[in-house]
């Protein structure tokens, strides 16, 4: 393993002096998180006006008012209480609210049989987000208190806020750019593996007195090691200069380290489809960006139809983002469970990829030989 | 130092390497001479345990190659391409290769020293290997083989591109590592530098050594040949000549070669007047007329009928 371990520390000394590799790691992300994240919604993070309009003035009713006005929804939901549905759909209309919930006169008493008394859910055309989250707002709370009315609500499409936190949008920017920048760190590792079977030195690597299998270590070491500091600097970066809550260490460290996995095979598995080093960081540039256009890298997935999200779930990078998403949201509750799908996809996506590269190395190896 | 027999490689139905052997003793330079493809390369991937082989054995100083590690690391190699890490620098590049080696400490800073003053590359040892020359890269590649002062040495094609100032440092270290006693595998198609370094030289073309010995006992193969090239210009006249030449008495082949027709023939100085005679009743005349003494050349000429540049 001391060969290994020379390999390593060598490969890590060409990429300590690669400033270009530096710049895409750290400082490229952190300043693409700041500025779009900024530039979308500042540090306010998400903010929804709610009106409510209790015409009911029931128990039942006062308790989804104290729902709405949960602490962990402070700051997230400004609760505005209106008098009628007429002032409802003028303030809807008016942007004075984002959304409006009006709760029908006799609606706790008529609960389960009376269909024509309802909560309605008023909202502007351009506000779908808005009333995606009031929605959910609603039927988790009918759901809570056994009402039997969920199925009947107007707006059939729910993007639920994440139960436990809530996501600010530059929390969403840092963990979608450190996922995207993740994979070009990786790629300039692999990218440099490459070039040393273009510039044949893997050969002269294979002529001295060392195993194979300690060649392999000390590339794959050096690789893990480049896109671990790239995570853990990002991780720590923007928690210090952003606030960004990552969540849970543990699940964090987990598929931190499965990510960069992934991130090392899918860029093995491109460079091996290549010619060379040059043609093969053309097409992994290509392919890391269409998957993080897919992976809902670049948008918030608020707002969006839900077939982006589904979509986002099949690219390796998308679901990389979203465990990391899914643990912010989640907080100190998130664990092992919140992100076993992307842990077990993102471990099997790099695997698969390092094992392939690695036969298709084989054969290059035999070519040039 | 190193035996080689019956070596073999066949890339699916294409043979590389068929039934190679050779041997090198400590302080000889055997050369491998041969055109590009004839099967240098493949035979010396083989040699230094790179290149898994269908058949044959290697040995190196007693040492079988599949034993790996303890085998390779008596072997040194400077491959045809330039290899090395062109981020770093010289010294780097030797310490990295030297550790490669099992060299440290004083051994280590000892040989890279050396090895750099060697190559006359001492002044820029600190500097990214990037910025040398060609022939400085060439050099250095070179320097990188030699550190761990192997016993046997495969140079691949080391003069490929250089300047003749690189070149001639190339050959005079050779000769030093040489006298040193080190065993050097030298493969080129440069004939001039088999030539020059090699006491023994073994003639590879499609895969086969077709003939090896000392260039004495190579060139004494040829006979009494002389070689006769007659420049007759481009056209039909190169395809008549031949027909016309290849009936004469004495004369052992006609090759074509560019606007030239290359002739062996018993004592050829003496045969030159009917040559003329015959190519000018076949309406041919000569624009240029050369005897050669046999050479490397020749006898790849003769064995193979083709050039070695072909």
């Amino acid at each position: 393993m001391h060969h290994a371990w020379l390999i390593c520390l060598k490969d890590l000394r060409q990429r300590m002096r690669d400033r270009t590799a530096i710049i895409v790691a750290v400082v490229a992300p952190l300043a693409l998180t700041a500025l779009v994240g900024m530039s979308l919604s500042g540090s306010q993070g998400i903010r929804m006006r709610l009106g409510i309009a209790d015409l009911d003035g029931s128990a039942l009713s006062h308790a989804f008012v104290a729902f709405v006005q949960r602490p962990w929804l402070k700051g997230i939901i400004e609760l505005q209480p209106i008098p009628s549905r007429s002032a409802a759909q003028a303030a809807v209309e008016r942007r004075d609210v984002d959304c409006a919930v009006v709760i029908d006169q006799g609606f706790a008493n008529a609960a389960g049989d009376d269909k024509s008394k309802s909560i309605e859910i008023l909202a502007a055309g351009n506000a779908q987000f808005a009333a995606q989250a009031t929605h959910a707002l609603v039927q988790d709370f009918l759901q809570r208190v056994a009402v039997k009315r969920a199925d009947q609500l107007p707006i059939a499409s729910v993007t639920p806020l994440s139960p436990g936190g809530s996501l600010r949008m530059i929390d969403f920017f840092a963990a979608s750019m450190t996922v995207l920048f993740l994979t070009f760190a990786v790629l300039s590792g692999v990218r440099a593996l490459q070039s040393e079977v273009d510039s044949r030195t893997i050969l002269r690597l294979m002529a001295s007195p060392t195993e194979p299998t300690a060649i392999l270590a000390g590339k794959f070491a050096a690789l893990m090691l480049v896109g671990l500091t790239q995570m853990v600097v990002m991780i720590a970066a923007t928690s210090i200069l952003f606030g960004t809550k990552w969540g849970n260490p543990l699940p964090v460290a987990a598929l931190v380290a499965t990510s960069v996995l992934m991130a090392i095979g899918l860029t093995a598995f491109i460079m091996s489809l290549a010619k060379n080093a040059e043609q093969g960081s053309a097409l992994a540039a290509l392919v890391i960006t269409l998957l993080s256009i897919v992976g809902g890298q670049f948008l918030p997935p608020q707002g969006l139809p839900d077939i982006f999200e589904t979509l986002a779930r099949l690219t390796p990078n998308g679901q990389a983002f979203y465990g990391f998403v899914d643990l912010s949201a989640a907080g100190i509750n998130g664990s092992i469970a919140t992100i076993a799908q992307p842990l077990l996809f993102t471990g099997i996506v790099g695997v698969a990829g390092i094992v392939f590269a690695t036969f298709r190395a084989r054969s290059a190896l035999q070519r040039i030989s | 130092m190193l035996k080689v027999r019956g070596l073999r490689k066949c890339f699916g139905d294409r043979v590389a390497v068929d039934d190679v052997s050779f041997s090198i003793d400590s302080g000889e330079i055997y050369g491998l001479l041969g055109p590009n493809g004839a099967g240098k390369t493949t035979s010396i991937s083989m040699i230094a345990g790179i290149l898994a082989r269908d058949a044959g054995e290697v040995t190196i100083d007693g040492i079988d190659i599949d034993a790996g590690p303890p085998a390779r690391a008596v072997i040194g190699i400077v491959p045809q391409s330039i290899a090395l890490y062109t981020d770093l620098t010289a010294r780097e590049n030797l310490n990295f290769w030297g550790r490669m080696y099992d060299l440290s400490g004083d051994r280590l800073r000892v040989a890279a020293e050396n090895a750099l003053d060697a190559v006359g590359l001492t002044p820029r040892a600190d500097d990214i290997a990037s910025t040398f020359s060609g022939g400085m890269q060439r050099r250095l590649n070179l320097a990188c083989g030699i550190l761990h002062q192997p016993k046997l040495l495969v140079l691949d094609e080391p003069t490929v591109g250089v300047d003749p100032q690189s070149r001639s440092a190339i050959f005079d270290l050779v000769e030093r590592l040489r006298d040193g006693g080190t065993a050097i595998l030298y493969t080129t198609h440069y004939m001039e530098e088999a030539e020059r370094l090699c006491a023994r030289i073994g003639i590879i073309d499609a895969g086969k050594i077709i003939v090896d010995g000392t260039r004495a006992e190579l060139v004494a193969g040829l006979g009494q040949d002389a070689r006769i090239e007659i420049g007759l210009g481009r056209g039909e006249g190169l395809t008549r000549a031949v027909s016309v030449v290849d009936r004469l008495e004495g004369v052992r082949s006609v090759q074509t070669l560019d606007d030239h027709i290359i002739v062996f023939a018993d004592h050829g100085a003496h045969r030159l007047p009917a040559l003329l005679s015959a190519l000018l009743n076949a309406n041919l005349v000569a624009e240029s007329i050369r005897v050669v003494e046999p050479n490397l050349e020749d006898v790849f000429l003769r064995m193979t009928g083709r050039a070695l540049r072909d």
